[in-house]
């Protein structure tokens, strides 16, 4: 394994209109490797999201380094190494399905015919082709933002960031979609994910790694792996593992250390 | 486009079927139509439309296609341009071109928007298939003829029957020759027969015996406005009357109802001038309208600087300035007028501009980021489009601006023809009724240019939050 993402003594301060400083991020050291599934979690202000926007070169750090695929960030947005997905789905609204997944094509200067062919494979991926014709807003939530993920990966970028992708969504939707996260993950081989998320229960099933990060200043407070066997299922949630690693997760955000005795009280997620 | 738009509810009506959250139906009218499918005894499956996702986009289209139909016909033989009354309002040599133009165009994409919906009413078998491909090659062939006598002068119909093309474009007169005239009696017996197969055509197409229950709707729902209209008519004329107001000071709007229907040939001709003025004033205007506002755009600072100006400038009544124009240009050149409409409608349409361009969604523009998407890349896939809906609403406000402008001007300067011209000499004259009866023309123009630009934005705009079913 290679390390496909390097974050060396970053350090990130927002000036506020009257002049004082935000410190948002504090002193980040990261190594990601190629093929992991990263979570970044912690409450609102911790930094999680302008983390993953400075991996992707859309804000720049005040000081330190970020090395993506071996590249200064910038270079390695220049040379589109990264698919993003936003929180909101983002997609245009004149636009059909079809074409919001050809965007990135468009600007990439694919043929039409490539064009056709790869937003006709994404749609398949995210199990949407009977809606290429339709518009967004003809759409539930959750099949925008599976359109969203099938833009993000349709010039079939080596890394996928993901920023709460499904923040918006219910908790059963939300439940579906880790599952289609989790299997295209799963078919496109050694692809590495970097996922945003304020939900316990998502970070640990989903990752791979899930980095916990504490506000005011903005730092990772704990890194804690998750080796639960894969492929993962509704039987995962039931795993005292899961139960296990959700309470260390829980403890990590709060900064408490674990007791056997009094176990979390599991489900809840953190709340802004 | 616009056969985009006529489809898009029968999209919604298929994705409802897999789509929890999206879907357009509630139970109740799910099972309204299985139920009207099941029992379909007497009406077949493609005749069940859901009125309620419908618009009445196509019956406008299929009367303002049977309007043009019947200009053409007008417009093609001297025989109804000069001795009927309707055919009276069409001699003008441009106004013709122009309606030959539009009865082509329109019936283009009257033919497209049916034969390429996808909607389940139109899709036809057998029979009603071949009738259907009758009925676009009769409509195809009919603007062929007429729209070509329309454009060029030339009748194909006449040539055929040997009536010399100089003859297609004078009055019948006693100096006619009669051979001339018998042939061109002949000719419009024949055309007559065509025009009725292209009126039949439109209804077979239209099918408006399959939409009664979308009338209905619209009816239902315009009543309110048809009731306050017809009341508000009505008090007038039983004001007048009652109270004795003399005609000078307001005419009953009986009396001006039959001065437009008797002098309704001569407003026509006179508002076709008017509306060159206002269509010219508003392309130009908005034109670099649009144009200027991509450029301050471009330039943020820039755009900051002047907008503020802009803004003043608007709220300055520009129209006051029409005297000066036509002094500056000469008052009978139409370039006064058009100058007034362009000034009128430019700032609209340079604000509307600016602003739809710059206001746009950072995240769309961090998505466009993340693709290191280039400037121009970025303009042409999220800041023009997301302006579009900015600048059709300074459009729609312009076309009104134009047809005041195009007016007024005329009213002050030395024109000698047009509305504007005519409502003065006529109230001038003391032929109040005839001035009122401009009013009339010069609203249903203004209408018409109105109904026009939003008919392009609807088609182009489908997506857009404001056309989407309710």
């Amino acid at each position: 394994m290679s390390s496909v993402i390097t974050i060396e003594n970053v350090n990130k301060t927002f000036r506020a209109q009257d002049g004082t400083g935000v410190n948002a991020l504090e002193n980040i050291n990261l190594t990601i490797e190629q093929g992991e599934f990263v979570s970044f979690i912690g409450p609102s202000g911790c930094g999680k999201s302008t983390l993953l926007r400075i991996i992707a070169d859309l804000i720049k750090v005040t000081s330190g380094t970020v090395t993506v695929n071996g590249k200064p960030a910038e270079q390695a947005r220049k040379d589109r190494d990264y698919g993003f997905v936003f929180q909101n789905a983002t997609l245009y609204d004149w636009r059909t399905v079809r074409r919001n997944v050809e965007l990135p094509l468009e600007i990439m200067r694919y043929s039409k015919a490539e064009r056709e062919q790869r937003a006709t494979e994404m749609l398949k991926l995210v199990e949407l082709a009977e809606f290429a014709d339709r518009y967004p807003y003809q759409l539930s939530g959750g099949m925008q933002q599976r359109v969203s993920i099938a833009r993000a990966l349709s010039f079939q970028p080596r890394i996928l960031l993901m920023d709460e992708p499904f923040g918006a969504l219910d908790e059963m939707t939300r439940e579906r979609m880790n599952n289609e996260l989790l299997s295209i993950w799963g078919r496109l081989k050694d692809m590495t994910v970097i996922f945003v998320t304020h939900s316990i229960s998502e970070a640990v099933y989903l990752s791979s790694r899930v980095v916990v990060m504490s506000p005011r200043p903005g730092k990772i407070s704990r890194i804690i792996d998750i080796d639960l066997p894969r492929p993962r299922g509704s039987q995962t949630r039931d795993m005292d593992a899961f139960f296990h690693l959700s309470s260390q997760v829980r403890h990590a955000l709060r900064g408490t250390t674990p007791d056997e005795r009094s176990p979390a009280i599991l489900h809840d997620g953190i709340h802004d | 486009m616009l056969d985009d738009a006529l489809n898009r509810d029968a999209l919604e009506r298929e994705a409802s079927g897999g789509l929890p959250s999206a879907g357009s139906f509630t139970a109740k009218q799910q099972s309204d139509m299985e139920a009207a499918t099941g029992s379909a005894l007497t009406v077949t499956a493609d005749d069940i439309i859901d009125y309620k996702t419908r618009t009445l986009g196509r019956d406008y289209l299929a009367l303002a296609v049977l309007f043009f139909l019947v200009v053409a016909w007008h417009i093609q033989n001297p025989l109804a341009t000069y001795a009927l009354q309707f055919g009276r309002a069409w001699r003008n040599a441009g106004l013709q071109t122009v309606m030959g133009f539009g009865l082509i165009v329109l019936t283009g994409v009257f033919i497209l928007a049916i034969t390429r919906s996808r909607a389940p009413e139109d899709q036809v078998r057998g029979a009603a298939k071949g009738l259907r491909a009758v009925a676009v090659a009769i409509l195809v062939l009919y603007c062929a003829l007429t729209g070509m006598a329309a454009i060029f002068k030339w009748n194909p119909l006449a040539a055929v029957v040997g009536v010399d093309a100089v003859w297609m474009m004078e009055q019948v007169d006693d100096d006619t020759p009669p051979d001339v005239s018998a042939r061109l009696q002949t000719t419009l017996v024949i055309s007559t027969a065509f025009e009725y197969a292209a009126i039949a055509s439109v209804i077979v197409l239209w099918r408006p015996w399959t939409r009664f229950g979308l009338y209905r709707r619209a009816g239902r729902r315009q009543f309110a406005a048809i009731v306050v209209g017809a009341a508000f008519l009505l008090i007038w004329e039983a004001l007048i009357l009652l109270l004795g107001i003399q005609e000078f000071l307001l005419p009953r709007p009986s009396v001006i109802a039959g001065t437009f229907l008797e002098t309704y040939p001569r407003l026509v001709s006179a508002a076709w001038i008017t509306f060159q003025n206002a269509f010219w004033g508003f392309v130009l205007g908005c034109g670099l309208g649009i144009l200027t506002g991509m450029i301050a755009a471009r330039f943020i600072s820039f755009s900051r600087a002047l907008l503020p100006i802009a803004i003043a400038i608007n709220a300055v009544p520009i129209i006051a300035l029409a005297p000066i124009f036509n002094n500056w240009f000469g008052g009978l050149n139409p370039f006064s007028k058009i100058a007034i409409c362009a000034v009128l409608t430019y700032f609209p349409a340079m604000i509307s501009t600016v602003r739809g361009l710059t206001t746009v969604d950072p995240l769309s523009l961090e998505l466009m980021r993340s693709y290191a998407a280039s400037q121009i890349a970025i303009f042409r896939k999220v800041r023009l489009p997301n302006a579009l809906p900015y600048i059709f609403a300074a459009l729609k406000v312009a076309t009104t601006l134009a047809t005041i402008g195009a007016i007024v001007s005329e009213y002050f300067g030395g024109s000698t023809a047009g509305l504007g011209f005519k409502i003065r000499d006529d109230a001038g004259l003391f032929k109040y009724p005839d001035a009122w009866a401009s009013i009339v023309m010069a609203s249903l123009f203004g209408i018409l240019f109105y109904l026009v630009v939003s008919a392009v934005e609807r088609a182009l705009l489908h997506w857009h939050v404001s056309f989407r079913e309710k």
